[in-house]
């Protein structure tokens, strides 16, 4: 019991200094109402779509707008519709997975650290994938099985993550996160094996996988990835307010009604849809799912409800605008935005862990 | 997989087993596919004992024990066939493999392939040090010969727009060095060159704004699955528009040696097919 | 007698292959409250957590409202049950008004923000245990036994009719022990709420339960009044030292105290 709670009085009885008491729905912050949501994503909307436009708007090359709306020959149009719109739209549907997915397997393990990058997942999505394009090259399969083995292989890494970082049945935050480390090395093995076996054209590729890039797509991958993103999402969705329950831990969220293995499978499966989506067509960029969730908490609180939408729409704008920078630092040629992210990422992630270590992080 | 690595690396393990053959005078070992082409080129080729394991051609050369390659070169492998001289290629990457050798006191020669100048004092000195001087000379001829008959033939035809790339995953372009000087010799304007570095990568839109008016990219020609469906995302590029993408195949476009004039003649045919006539069915022309 | 709200009947129960409690029966009518109490490893939290659900009993049954606990799903029984358990906050700064509106997640959709009867829920389990001012802070950044009220403000948020409070006054100054225990006797007088709990504190057993279970290895030594099971014999057999049991002057109830030198 700290002294500024012994020094104050102790109400009377609560009936009678009921009339006096502060109305719990004014104090603004402690908890989340409609409106709050509303303003809260309105306001990351209005900045989602201002970056949009900064990224259409500015790329390697300036482009002349009229012409580009009104001549659908000229390099102009191409630049604007078939190369810096998907690029744009990809990075906001990536972006936007990788934030909420963070989001949610920081729910799943009770740890502010953990994302698809750091806990190895998405190295294992990218496995999956590589391991997919090089076999199907060979057998002549389709497009199709690159993202479902990814999923595959993202499932995997997540169940094996979670197992392996549970000691005693409860998760240690810091041996999750060394799992997650040994995991990363072991899958980049792999990936390497793979590599060293491969041709020419694809080890440049998966030079191009493990950095992560949004290089080149087509309104079709946007629109694959993007759906997929949106069905996961709207599945953790259904799970928001079971994220908040179970971040205090299996027990109490039985308690207050939580089916904790349901809701931990769905985040399991939806999660892992959804990286093994974004990695197959952008690679692994790291720090997203960790940079976002974490300055929105901050801001907004850590209610899931608002936090999971926030992150989606957040995330979308932060990779949207790493990729700009990516694009404009040494154009004409460009940087994997991978780069840019882990440049922001990695010394966030170091604070982090001071932070959190100093704290001891509470489970 | 494990099964492949396993066969493979025991394949490996066999061939290094191998006796050595007798051969001759020195005992070479080769540490890049161009010098492997230089060295059977000026007739040096019974000396070779052992070449890096991208070394295929010709393709006596690809029988030869494997010792690593350019990037990995494996010393004991190296030292394992007794050379007598070592030519490697004067990159920072096997720099420390190169000490370690010349260390133990092996003798070493490093050629530059960047440029095509570095590539003719090349084969110059492998001719020299292996005393096939004259043999060396007789290809530089050869080479300047056939170089010429290509620009003579592009006379009085205007340049053209040429965007040449590696791979479209990611897009790394020809920026410099002795392919920008064949695009050059070959009548072309190379939109990746001039930006500083000697593989760019660039971004779709500069290439759109460069509007090449053909493109060629070796991703396709060494992966015919891959079809030209990267390219016509982009309809709007001169060279999609005309058809006028075509793949290549490395060997021998990115093998700089003694058939850098070959690939003069496979560029120049690709970017000016009125000159040529139509490229064949397979770009590059696979052995 | 009402009939009984929650009743164990022969429950046996263990993890892994060890054995905790053997046999263990009791019943809780609306508006009582009945303490749990014995030594270290009696089988106290064991009893609790087979009578919450969240531990399966090997042998025996437990029912709600005549019901086997099985038979209701997680919200439901939620909604007619609660635990405070030994949780310790969250990996995240939730703020403690948040943590007190969690309690009213079995009354809600799942996409359902809480309304304004859940605020209202939730204000009035903040006022019962003091925690207004406290509202907008983070749950990490409080005292322990300030955590603990905020817990105890989730149960009575979560308005059930059973609530199980695994040892309620751990980390609580004699002052706020009190309240809590005065705090609960008043909830189970208001609104009929049965309240099961496990207490190390013999005399506060004494003066606020209805009725006491005591627990020796995981067998029932006596279930009763608090006089009646409270005896200098009973204590003697289950704790293995000599007490001193009388009357405490100011209340009249029962009064445990140390006497082994």
């Amino acid at each position: 019991m700290d002294a500024r709670a012994k020094a104050s009085p102790m109400p009377p009885a609560p009936q009678r200094s009921a009339p006096e008491a502060r109305d719990v729905a004014a104090i603004g912050q402690a908890h989340l109402t409609r409106a709050r949501m509303a303003e809260v994503l309105g306001t990351l909307g209005v900045a989602l779509l201002a970056v949009c436009v900064l990224g259409v708007m500015f790329g390697s090359v300036r482009i002349d707008f009229l012409r580009a709306l009104t001549q659908p020959s000229s390099p102009d149009h191409a630049i604007l519709f078939a190369a810096r719109m998907p690029r744009v739209l990809m990075g906001a549907v990536v972006g936007a997975i990788l934030a909420a997915v963070g989001a949610a397997l920081q729910a799943l393990v009770r740890n502010p650290l953990a994302e698809g990058g750091t806990l190895g997942i998405s190295s294992g999505a990218a496995f999956g994938a590589i391991l997919a394009l090089v076999f199907a090259y060979r057998v002549g399969g389709g497009a199709g099985i690159v993202p479902l083995a990814g999923f595959a292989a993202a499932l995997l890494s997540t169940l094996a993550v979670y197992r392996l970082g549970q000691m005693h049945g409860r998760i240690e935050p810091f041996s999750l996160l060394l799992v997650g480390v040994i995991f990363n090395t072991f899958w980049s093995a792999l990936i390497l094996l793979i590599n060293s076996v491969v041709n020419l054209y694809q080890t440049r590729s998966i030079l191009f996988w493990l950095v992560g890039s949004l290089e080149a797509p087509t309104y079709r991958e946007v629109a694959a990835v993007g759906a997929l993103g949106a069905g996961g999402f709207v599945w953790l969705m259904w799970h928001a307010r079971d994220m908040n329950l179970l971040s205090l831990g299996d027990d109490p969220a039985r308690d207050l009604g939580v089916d904790v293995d349901a809701v931990r499978r769905a985040i399991f499966i939806a999660t892992s849809l959804m990286i093994g989506a974004a990695v197959s067509v952008s690679g692994m960029i790291g720090f997203v799912g960790l940079i976002v969730p974490h300055i929105l908490r901050l801001a907004f609180g850590a209610d899931h409800r608002l936090l999971m939408p926030a992150s989606f729409v957040a995330g979308a704008a932060f990779l949207v605008a790493a990729d700009l920078i990516a694009r404009l630092v040494i154009a004409p040629g460009e940087l994997p935005v991978g780069v840019i992210t882990a440049l922001c990422g990695g010394p966030f992630f170091i604070y982090l862990l001071r932070r959190e270590g100093h704290r001891g992080i509470a489970l | 997989m494990a099964v492949l690595m396993l066969g493979a690396a025991l394949a490996a393990w066999a061939c290094a087993r191998q006796p050595i053959p007798a051969t001759p005078g020195q005992r070479i070992v080769s540490l890049a596919p161009s010098i492997t082409e230089t060295l059977f080129a000026v007739g040096a080729g019974a000396q070779v004992v052992g070449v890096s394991q991208y070394c295929d051609y010709p393709r006596a050369a690809a029988r030869l024990p494997k010792v690593g390659s350019f990037l990995t070169p494996n010393v004991e492998a190296i030292v394992g066939l007794r050379p007598s001289l070592i030519i490697g290629l004067d990159t920072a990457s096997n720099d420390r493999e190169l000490r370690a050798l010349a260390r133990m006191g092996y003798r070493l020669l490093l050629v530059d392939d960047d440029s095509l100048e570095g590539i003719e004092n090349g084969i110059g000195r492998i001719g020299a040090m292996t005393g096939h001087g004259a043999q060396a000379q007789q290809v530089l001829d050869s080479i300047r010969a056939r170089m010429r008959t290509v620009r003579a033939r592009l006379e009085r035809v205007p340049p053209r727009k040429v965007l040449m790339v590696v791979g479209h995953d990611p897009l790394v372009a020809v920026g410099g060095g002795y392919l920008d000087e064949l695009l050059r010799m070959a009548d072309c304007i190379n939109i990746g060159a001039g930006l500083g570095t000697q593989w760019p990568r660039l971004s779709i839109e500069y290439i759109i704004a460069a509007a090449p008016e053909v493109v060629l990219d070796g991703q396709m020609g060494s992966d015919p699955q891959t079809p030209a469906g990267f390219w016509s995302r982009y309809p709007n590029l001169p060279a999609v528009r005309n058809h006028r993408v075509f793949g290549y195949d490395e060997n021998p476009v990115l093998r700089p040696g003694p058939r850098v004039a070959q690939t003069l003649e496979i560029l120049a045919a690709l970017t000016h097919p009125e000159i040529f006539g139509l490229p064949a069915r397979s770009p590059g022309g696979r052995r | 007698m009402s009939p009984p709200l929650l009743a164990a009947r022969g429950v046996a129960a263990g993890y892994h292959q060890r054995r905790v409690l053997h046999e263990v029966s009791l019943q809780v009518a609306p508006g009582e409250l009945l303490a749990i109490v014995g030594p270290n490893g009696a089988g106290k939290s064991t009893l609790l957590k087979v009578l919450s659900g969240a531990l399966q009993p090997w042998g025996g049954v437990v029912e709600l409202e005549g019901r086997p606990l099985q038979t209701f799903d997680r919200r439901a029984l939620a909604r007619r049950l609660a635990s405070l358990g030994q949780e310790s906050g969250s990996a995240f700064a939730f703020t403690v008004l948040e943590m007190v509106l969690m309690g009213r997640a079995p009354h809600l959709g799942a996409l359902r923000l809480e309304g304004e009867r859940d605020l209202k829920v939730a204000q009035q389990a903040l006022e019962r245990f003091d925690l207004l001012p406290l509202a907008a802070r983070s749950i990490n950044e409080i005292s322990g036994g300030e955590r603990r009220r905020v817990l105890l403000a989730r149960v009575l948020a979560q308005e059930p009719q059973v609530a199980l409070l695994d040892e309620p006054t751990a980390f609580l100054d004699l002052k706020h022990a009190a309240e809590i225990f005065s705090r609960l006797a008043q909830l189970r007088d208001e609104r009929a709420m049965a309240v099961v709990a496990t207490l190390h504190d013999l005399n506060a057993a004494a003066l606020y339960a209805d009725r006491v279970l005591l627990l020796k290895d995981g067998r029932a030594v006596g279930c009763g009044r608090p006089e009646e099971v409270l005896t200098r014999d009973n204590l003697r057999l289950v704790y293995e030292t000599e007490v001193y049991v009388g009357r405490n002057p100011a209340t009249g109830t029962v009064m445990v105290l140390p006497a082994a030198r």
